[in-house]
């Protein structure tokens, strides 16, 4: 039995980056597009207490209220983090099973 | 010594991972619960009464900058919301490795009871308070709850038009 550590390394790296580099972009972009909605709301507020549609304490109640959704959207890119992670290392994991295995002829691990 | 700092690196890596590999027997890790259709379909059903409601609302004033009808007629729907809520909390937190969705329900529920205060105030409630706060950021929250729930599918490609456009913009008007 032989086995080619730096090959097997190589290949367990490609196969976890391959999965960031796919996983990634659309986390950011939903991240991105809630972050500029969270703003935008913000500025709303801001706008509708300058006008004296609402009061100072309403006014903080609202921000209160964008605040604990932009929490929720974090708690979802923590999420697709996690998910995004499981997956990469799981693809590294399929690399070093594969490669025993074959160099083993059978189903080692 | 670059080649030789990459392999030492790559040493270190393969380490690390036939020690994750070992520790987990080979098998696949999982961090977060899998994808649980009641939970899908719970919260899409709560979206939309959420969004029949704000609509009712700002429906019932004269104006813009008018108030909306009173708390009293309105209480059964906060009332039968946090029911909803409760139920889907419930379910996601009978499940392993499942906090960050039952954070998401407990943040959800923080916001009704925002609005019901809001609403049941001597100061009331806007049209314009409704579409340019409160329906944004309740919809943020349903997309959170939804998008994770979605992504714990797993192995589907993610959806970058969806992510590149989120329903917490769109205004049913």
């Amino acid at each position: 039995m032989s086995l080619n550590v730096e090959e097997i390394a190589s290949g367990m790296i490609g196969a976890a980056k391959g999965v960031v580099g796919e996983r990634w972009p659309a986390t950011q972009k939903y991240f991105e597009s809630e972050s500029r909605m969270f703003a935008e709301r913000l500025a709303s507020i801001a706008a509708m207490h300058a006008e004296g549609l609402i009061s100072e304490g309403r006014a903080r109640l609202h921000v209160e209220f964008q605040t604990e959704a932009w929490e929720t959207t974090l708690l979802a890119v923590q999420g697709l983090n996690q998910l995004m992670i499981e997956e990469a290392l799981n693809a590294a994991i399929k690399v070093i099973r594969d490669a025993v295995n074959t160099s083993v002829k059978f189903v080692l691990l | 010594m670059r080649i030789s700092s990459s392999i030492s690196f790559q040493a270190r890596v393969l380490s690390a991972l036939l020690a994750l590999c070992v520790l987990s027997g080979c098998a696949s890790v999982k961090f977060i619960a899998d994808y649980d259709e009641q939970i899908d379909t719970g919260t899409t059903a709560l979206q939309k009464d959420f969004e029949t409601f704000l609509v009712k609302l700002e429906s019932s004033a004269k104006s813009d900058d008018g108030k909306v009808e009173g708390y009293g007629s309105n209480k059964p729907f906060y009332s039968a919301a946090k029911v909803s809520i409760s139920g889907l909390r419930l379910r996601a937190d009978a499940v392993e490795r499942n906090s960050l969705t039952v954070r998401m329900f407990d943040k959800l529920r923080k916001n009704l009871d925002r609005m019901e205060k809001m609403h049941s105030s001597t100061e009331g409630l806007t049209p314009r308070e409704i579409r340019e706060s409160l329906r944004g950021a309740f919809n943020a929250q349903f997309t959170a709850i939804l998008t994770l729930e979605l992504a714990k599918k797993r192995g589907e490609k993610p959806d970058e038009t969806k992510a590149a456009a989120a329903p917490s913009q769109i205004n049913p008007e």
